[in-house]
């Protein structure tokens, strides 16, 4: 039996000018894992490196415990892709998409289809250019859930919608995954969006892996320190992450196990975003 | 099905947009035609006119990040190339069939009889000069894509050009351009012969490029 839906074990490439450096996760068959980073990050080479759209340097990928390259055409199947643009010819209708897409799946349920097209209210005979972003979104998701895929594979997908579709959107992910056995890899960089759906998270930074994990294993590992500038000690600094400095105070983050040795000062949990925004700052803002 | 051929069904959608530009070839024969051209002078405006539009798909598919697409569904690289191949030169085909029925049109309106051995000839020498286009025009998409190969994808067009000017001012190619047009069947043997070793090589080199470029 399947436990993990995707593996990716020390996974590097370099470019001339960027490297993903021994990238490691593991998405466990039924969660949703947020994909989160700067801008930058590696977070869209690491999807293209699963779906092997580039050759990896080192290291191993497995989706549903297969070789991503070995078994190349039998994974695909079963995956579904959306990404941050459309990737459809902009003169097809939303017909001629289905007609397009359907050629490559064994398992395309043109009702499932015609459900979703409905659900979404995707106009059957309107093109893709004519379609709003936040629709064209839907016509990929539509597609990716016309083949019963098991894995979804989601590259910033709610950059660029307005609030209500976004809610919408993660309500769609949500029901998606509730049976159990599909699984979803987003990869966003609004972070509020992973909060209240992901299960699990991998933190990328400058092409490095800075965590892998549970989201409670994330937020329960660092915390926000607040002061003022008089309590902010040499030894202090050192352990803070991503400094922010005023005239009247300062806050950062700080590891939870760390914090503990800092008396008097305030703590607040912190947040995916304090995290993310501290971690890939880093150094002291001023 | 197979995965190149999925990928050229695909490529046949994908230039669905393009039928207008596919009928203006229809009226284009049919101009010549009625002008009296030989089936020879159909089949390499043909063979001409199919390679300007095989640079199209590469344009659509960077255009509407298609790159994408591929990587998202169940083909390979390989599948990609060849069904690119593949594409095209069922575009050619079927560009030559057109002209046969055109030109036996033609010949029925004018009381003349089309012969095999011109249809051959016809459809050896454009099949070369699309082989010879297509066959270092495609390579070169497959590496730099097409907006960075578009100004490179002219050269083809231009030593086509050159192979079929050169020979009327060199007197020494004279003798055996004399003993092509005397022994057709040999012409039309090494023709085709040619335009497969074109197009093998081609699509080998469009592979190791294409997969150096991911």
């Amino acid at each position: 039996m399947i436990k993990n839906h995707l593996e990716l074990r020390g996974v590097s490439k370099s470019f001339p000018s960027f490297k993903l450096n021994n990238i490691s996760l593991s998405l466990p068959k039924g969660y949703i894992m947020g994909l989160v980073g700067p801008n930058g990050a590696g977070k869209t080479t690491t999807i293209q490196l699963i779906l092997n759209m580039f050759e990896k340097d080192a290291g191993e990928i497995l989706v549903f415990d297969k070789d991503n390259i070995k078994y190349e055409n039998a994974i695909k199947q079963d995956l579904g892709v959306v990404f941050d643009s459309i990737f459809y010819v902009d003169s097809w209708t939303v017909a001629d998409t289905e007609r397009a897409v359907s050629i490559f799946y064994e398992d395309w349920k043109h009702d499932v289809f015609s459900q979703m097209a409905k659900r979404f209210d995707l106009p059957q005979n309107k093109k893709v250019s004519e379609l709003s972003r936040g629709t064209q979104m839907k016509l990929m998701l539509a597609c990716a859930f016309s083949h019963n895929a098991k894995l979804l594979i989601l590259d910033e997908p709610t950059s660029g919608l307005d609030p209500v579709i976004r809610d919408e959107f993660l309500e769609i992910l949500q029901d998606y995954i509730k049976d159990g056995d599909r699984s979803v890899l987003f990869s966003t960089h609004i972070t509020t969006d992973l909060e209240r759906v992901a299960d699990y998270i991998t933190l990328i930074d400058q092409g490095e892996l800075i965590y892998s994990g549970s989201m409670d294993g994330i937020t329960g590992r660092y915390c926000i320190i607040k002061g003022k500038p008089r309590d902010l000690t040499a030894e202090l600094e050192k352990d803070i992450i991503g400094l922010r400095k005023t005239d009247v105070s300062f806050e950062g983050l700080i590891e939870a196990k760390e914090a503990a040795q800092y008396k008097g000062y305030v703590f607040d949990a912190a947040t995916i975003n304090d995290i993310v925004i501290g971690i890939s700052k880093g150094g002291t803002r001023k | 099905m197979k995965g190149f051929l999925k990928i050229t069904k695909l490529d046949f959608f994908t230039m669905k947009s393009q039928a207008a530009v596919y009928l203006s070839f229809v009226l284009i024969v049919l101009m010549f035609g009625f002008m009296g051209s030989s089936i020879i002078v159909l089949g390499i405006t043909g063979a001409w006119f199919m390679a300007l539009m095989s640079s199209n798909i590469f344009a659509i598919q960077e255009k509407n990040n298609l790159e994408r697409l591929y990587g998202s569904v169940s083909v390979g690289l390989k599948d990609i190339v060849l069904g690119r191949y593949t594409f095209v030169i069922l575009n050619y085909l079927a560009s030559f069939l057109a002209i046969i029925v055109m030109c036996s049109g033609f010949a029925l309106f004018q009381h003349k009889t089309l012969e095999v051995a011109d249809i051959l000839l016809g459809f050896s020498l454009s099949l070369l000069a699309f082989s010879v286009i297509t066959g270092i025009q495609m390579p070169l998409f497959f590496k730099m894509g097409y907006t960075k190969a578009k100004v490179w994808s002219m050269v083809p067009f231009v030593a086509v050009m050159a192979l079929v000017v050169i020979p009327s001012f060199v007197s020494a190619l004279s003798g055996v351009i004399e003993f092509m047009l005397t022994n057709k069947g040999i012409l039309i043997a090494c023709s085709i012969l040619a335009s497969c070793v074109v197009q093998f090589f081609s699509y080998q080199i469009a592979v190791v490029v294409y997969r150096k470029r991911r």
